[in-house]
């Protein structure tokens, strides 16, 4: 009944999503075990890059907290 | 011209029409110390020349001004410093109001009286105002006018850091959706204080932020300029000044900052993300000038965003940040709401560059972010949890789906995001429990598409500590089978995985993931 009042109230609420849609023909979604190939390790370990280089953006340095905006 | 005087109280109110034209617009910025002539070369008089005009700005055609008006903002600089020079500087402004109708001193009358056929016309061609302040040169005040989306709405446009002001006209009260405006003065403010100001025009409409005037911002900063000398005429603000007069108002600064620049994508990022919270950031730019750079302030309060689109599966991580492709942010050098474009990994084309004879483009040295104290998550810390995430899931959907997976990060006030679900199509059962669930006033929330479809959301507590385990919660927006195969999925590779997420915590967050995909 709630969900019929908002449909009421919002007649423009997108259908439900359907895996279909965004998968490759005659592709289909499975529990598999993952292989860790060489391509997979470097894939991981660059995310793992990616992620400390963001720890690196926290830190700004003496100089620049001083530097005068004037113009 | 048509003029007309009442006498008020030994004042003399004098009110003046004048067609909105280069030369009348130039008289009325003029005062006793800045002729026309000098008006007219000052950038500001170009920028909103065009901005008013007809070339695809507000279409203003006819100016109403208004002499011997007391600017509270204006009252309060000249309390602190004009008012002690031994030259006699005036404390009444005039205020250019302008319209996008003709008017004429009969109608303008009837718009006052109330007597007018159609009064909503008249007062709907109301365009804001510019006061213009008695001192030499720097003469753009207290400046409120519409937004490039007042007179060409275009649905990618976004202007997040805007507020209503009531505006009183003659008696009659009228609301314009705006961000304001003002030079710096060059004696109690350079670029610094007039960016925080213009911030915090906005922010304060939250009781906790407190507006001042920029003098007060200047005082907030510090008591001597950084290198020792006195504080007034003020030459500028450090960004530890700028942090410090951010949180004398009532609020926290979060600076970022790249070597040798910031980047565009970064810069993209953090406006998409910090916008919805509703108040404008401050970038520290490095502008072109003469033969060398200087460092410049200016105000964000808007963007130009596509929406999500279909995108090919990359290696990369795919952001909806990267759909930004311009800027508008206020300029005290130029005028409001100017237009920025990006241009490669990390310039910028400004009127500063647009000005420069070799064109040199202008660059990011640092993202002032101007925050709610209870905000103590940062964009950093969800981006490295979306990064694993990423990773789990690009290996889980490889070489089987059409679309990349496009990650959308934002920091929401938690009653927004209720507000959202009502129109998502989710399982009713679903929709109340997070309707009727007690979330933090701020929440971050990643969401994951593909193609133009939101398939799911992740949400996390803005207002905790970054070594707890934040999770909120998951909401799926896709049939409940595939929830169940990557439940599985992650099951079986649970030991490859857990490295991936946030170092502490992160058997928490694998069992997070878990216990939502079950």
């Amino acid at each position: 009944m709630l969900l019929q009042k908002i449909m009421e109230k919002n007649p423009t609420m997108p259908e439900k999503l359907q895996m279909v849609d965004f998968l490759i023909p005659n592709a289909t979604l499975s529990a598999f075990d993952l292989e860790l190939t060489d391509e997979t390790k470097k894939f991981l370990d660059e995310t793992r890059q990616q992620q400390e280089e963001l720890l690196k953006l926290k830190q700004i340095s003496d100089e620049q907290l001083r530097m005068v905006v004037q113009l | 011209m048509n003029n007309f005087a009442w006498l008020f109280n030994f004042k003399l109110l004098q009110v003046t029409i004048q067609v909105f034209d280069e030369q009348n617009f130039a008289d009325a910025l003029s005062n006793a110390y800045t002729k026309p002539e000098a008006i007219k070369i000052k950038n500001h008089f170009q920028y909103f020349k065009d901005y008013l005009g007809n070339g695809g700005g507000l279409n203003a055609q006819y100016m109403v001004i208004e002499e011997n008006y007391i600017s509270k903002d204006y009252l309060h600089d000249y309390a602190t410093y004009y008012a002690f020079c031994f030259e006699n500087y005036p404390k009444f402004c005039k205020r250019i109001h302008f319209f996008n109708t003709t008017v004429t001193a009969e109608l303008l009358n009837k718009a006052i009286l109330g007597t007018l056929d159609s009064p909503v016309d008249f007062w709907s061609s109301y365009l804001g105002f510019i006061v213009v302040k008695p001192i030499p040169t720097t003469v753009i005040g207290f400046t409120v006018l519409k937004d490039y989306n007042s007179s060409n709405n275009k649905i990618d446009r976004h202007f997040w850091g805007l507020r209503y002001y009531k505006v009183h006209v003659f008696g009659h009260e009228l609301e314009i959706n705006s961000l304001a405006f003002q030079e710096q003065d060059t004696v109690l403010a350079a670029c610094a204080t007039t960016a925080i100001w213009s911030m915090l025009n906005k922010a304060s409409t939250d009781s906790h932020t407190i507006l001042k005037s920029p003098n007060q911002i200047t005082r907030d900063a510090a008591n001597i300029s950084s290198d020792g000398s006195r504080l007034f005429p003020n030459k500028g603000l450090s960004v530890l000044q700028i942090c410090q007069a951010i949180f004398n108002s009532g609020l926290v600064s979060e600076v970022k900052t790249m070597q040798p620049s910031v980047t565009n994508l970064y810069t993209k990022k953090i406006l998409n993300a910090y916008s919805p919270i509703g108040i404008p950031i401050i970038l520290v730019i490095k502008v072109p000038e003469g033969i060398g750079h200087g460092l410049h302030a200016i105000t964000v309060s808007g963007y130009n965003q596509s929406p999500p689109s279909a995108i090919a599966p990359k290696p990369d991580i795919s952001w909806h940040a990267e759909n930004i492709d311009r800027i508008y942010a206020h300029d005290d050098q130029f005028g409001p709401f100017v237009r920025i474009n990006f241009k490669d990994d990390i310039d910028l084309i400004t009127p500063w560059t647009d000005n420069h004879p070799q064109h040199l483009p202008t660059n990011v040295t640092n993202i002032i972010i101007p925050l709610y104290p209870k905000i103590r998550i940062t964009y950093e810390d969800i981006e490295f949890i979306v990064r694993g995430l990423d990773a789990i899931l690009s290996l889980f959907f490889k070489n089987k789906i059409k679309y990349d997976l496009v990650w959308d990060i934002k920091i929401q006030f938690s009653e927004n995001f209720k507000k959202g679900l009502l129109s998502i199509a989710l399982d009713e059962e679903k929709k109340l429990t997070l309707l009727k669930k007690s979330m933090p006033k701020y929440i971050w929330s990643a969401s994951c598409y593909m193609d133009t479809s939101k398939v799911f959301e992740f949400t996390f507590d803005a207002t905790d500590v970054s070594s707890n385990m934040i999770a909120e919660d998951l909401i799926w927006y896709l049939p409940d089978t595939e929830k169940e195969i990557l439940h599985e999925y992650l099951t079986r590779n649970r030991s490859i995985f857990e490295s991936t997420l946030i170092k502490k915590q992160r058997q928490h967050y694998y069992e997070f993931l878990l216990n939502r995909l079950s």
